[in-house]
């Protein structure tokens, strides 16, 4: 019994001095320090037992800009015996790391049927900082956003907008707003994102008024297009950015006198 | 001290006089009530000043530009001015003779010096963290066993052994359990899980106070009745003699809370602090043991109890064991904020929710 006891202790213990080992040598990649050996580190605690020192590994990985690990975390981001956190940071390390690398536009687009939000969230991120125009990305979001692409006909305001919805989560359904218009090809996008700016959620509305914006940007032609989305656009919203005016005075005068003031202020 | 006065005043007076009225715990709790919103009120512009005068504030010092949309430099330890408003309010209008209204002041110092010693700490090293969480638990549970050893103790108690040491459940008519001396134990563990519970919820302007004093108003209620004979005999309750001027601190409680919300609503002109939330959550644990109705501050307290749950989950549970989130921010508040709402609107949505949860739990009453 005490030698169970013991080696628990003897685990745990080695477990912390594990932990904090990692928490250093990702403090010091943050920092832009030189760190010995951080290769072959590493390389082993990809495959630590514990999911905490794997998670700082594939941070470290893409603070570092470890391109050789690419093939790794595309594995890990689609292995479900990996915690959230790791298959969330891996999405996004590929986001950095993954150019180049041809697994990682598939595994990204797999990641998008995570069950975890966040990955599903991640991985649209990426794919939209990775992609460039491309009409097979485009129907691969118009399908994990909506239950039926044939909804996007559907005559305008929705009176149940959640029941047209395959994605539930209000923030995956953000990214892959995003990432619908900046891989926007064809006149669909447009049509999903005529439906997303009617969501019940304000934040959605405005990620589609910007993909709407790139939209325009990178898309004249479907100029037409987007000016018949923007004739019907509901712009109420439930949260609001107080300005305090006495803040705004005192940064003019902060401003004017060149940050040289001798008077005290709450700096945020 | 008012109460003995006029009670002394009505005695030797001959014919019935106005100084009658004062006997009544309704009458008394009304002055209660008004007394500690007009303290808050009157006290409160000079004593903000006065902690911005100490610099007992949220903020960080320098220079550079400033968020417009931010609120540091909103002072702190507002709790004072609640504690102080409760205090003076309960000193006039309660019978200090009252065993129950001793043992709620006790509670009120206690809690009032740890909240303090909390907040002075994060006040003096300019930081988020005062005092240790195992500290402030460990003050939480000595508070919670003192508790049980005078509710237990035949000489301090205000209640009878046999019936102090039973466990009641709402909606139930008959004891569910006899703790005996383990009562205590399910004391300390009451008082630091409502305590927190409190504590975690205050995070945003106004949020923590009114749901605080909507649970006293229940417990006000609820000790009126159990002090009644008529009412308690009605409803079915044990007859508690005198803990009717629990009602009246409740009252003085309502009424400091409205006050305090006065200066507290969005955007705060002071935040109550850890004084004010450990020291609110202390005392409705703190009645909650005296009138028996532990178990009740799930249904009235429910937003403490879900806003707790959902902070002990993510923090406890979810981000270091499973590797993931539950919610997208905790406490809830959090979440609903990170979804798109106003502060203000989480707020108010808050607010409509527990009042229904008090209406809810004040069904207990007659549902049994």
């Amino acid at each position: 019994m005490s030698r169970l006891v013991k080696s628990f202790l003897n685990v745990n213990h080695s477990r912390h001095d594990g932990i904090h080992r990692a928490e250093t040598i990702l403090e010091n990649v943050r920092a832009g320090r030189v760190v010995d050996d951080l290769e072959s580190w590493v390389e082993s605690a990809l495959d630590h037992p514990s999911w905490a020192i794997r998670n700082i590994a594939v941070k470290v990985v893409r603070l570092a800009s470890l391109k050789i690990h690419a093939h790794r975390l595309c594995k890990m981001l689609l292995d479900m015996k990996q915690v959230g956190f790791i298959r969330r940071n891996a999405a996004c390390a590929l986001a950095e790391i993954g150019v180049g690398c041809p697994e990682t536009l598939q595994s990204l687009e797999k990641a998008l049927d995570d069950p975890y939000w966040e990955v599903r969230t991640a991985s649209a991120r990426s794919l939209a900082s990775l992609v460039s125009p491309d009409r097979r990305l485009e129907e691969i979001l118009i399908s994990r956003i909506f239950k039926d692409p044939g909804h996007l006909n559907l005559k305008l305001p929705i009176i149940f907008p959640g029941r047209i919805y395959r994605e539930r989560n209000f923030e995956v359904r953000m990214a892959m707003t995003w990432a619908l218009g900046t891989c926007a090809e064809t006149p669909r996008s447009l049509q999903a994102i005529r439906l997303l700016i009617q969501d019940d959620n304000w934040k959605v509305r405005n990620t589609a008024l910007e993909a709407v914006c790139i939209i325009r940007l990178q898309r004249v032609k479907l100029k037409s297009e987007i000016d018949a989305i923007l004739t019907n656009i509901d712009l109420s919203s439930t949260d609001f950015e107080p300005v305090f005016q006495i803040r705004q005075t005192w940064n003019c005068l902060n401003h004017s006198m060149g940050s040289s003031g001798n008077s005290r202020a709450g700096g945020d | 001290m008012l109460y003995a006065l006029l009670n002394w005043l009505h005695e030797i007076s001959v014919s019935p006089s106005f100084f009658r009225l004062f006997g009544y715990i309704t009458f008394r709790s009304i002055l209660a009530a008004v007394t500690a919103f007009f303290i808050c009120l009157i006290v409160g512009p000079p004593f903000i000043r006065y902690l911005k005068r100490l610099h007992i504030e949220d903020i960080a010092w320098g220079y550079g530009i400033v968020q417009t949309q931010g609120k540091t430099g909103t002072p702190t330890m507002g709790g004072f001015l609640i504690f102080f408003a409760i205090g003076i309010s309960s000193l006039f209008w309660c019978d200090l003779t009252n065993r129950y209204v001793q043992i709620l002041f006790f509670a009120v110092i206690w809690f009032c010096i740890l909240g303090f010693v909390d907040d002075f700490l994060k006040y003096r090293h300019k930081s988020k963290t005062g005092l240790k969480a195992k500290y402030k638990l460990i003050a939480q549970c000595m508070f919670g066993i003192l508790l049980g050893i005078i509710y237990l103790n035949p000489v301090l108690s205000p209640v009878e052994y046999e019936f102090a040491r039973l466990l009641y459940s709402p909606f139930l008519k008959t004891p569910v359990a006899d703790l005996g001396l383990g009562y205590a134990i399910f004391i300390a563990l009451t008082v630091t899980a409502i305590s927190n519970s409190v504590n975690l919820t205050d995070g945003l302007d106004g949020l923590a106070v009114v749901p605080s004093f909507f649970v006293a108003a229940v417990y006000g209620i609820f000790a009126y009745v159990v002090g009644n004979y008529i009412l308690a005999d009605y409803f079915l309750f044990e007859y508690l003699p005198g803990s009717g001027e629990i009602a009246i601190f409740c009252s003085a409680i309502f009424g400091a809370g409205m006050g305090f919300l006065w200066f507290n609503s969005y955007p705060a002109q002071i935040f109550m602090g850890d004084l004010g939330s450990l020291g609110l959550g202390g005392i409705l644990a703190t009645i909650a043991v005296l009138i028996k109705q532990e178990f009740l501050f799930l249904i009235a307290g429910g937003i403490f109890v879900v806003e707790a749950a959902s902070s002990l989950l993510q923090r406890y549970i979810y981000i270091p064991i499973k590797g993931r989130r539950l919610l997208f921010r905790a406490p809830l508040h959090h979440t609903f904020q990170h979804r798109g709402l106003a502060e203000t609107k989480v707020v108010v949505r808050f607010w409509i929710v527990s009042a229904i949860l008090a209406l809810i739990s004040l069904s207990a009453l007659k549902i049994r």
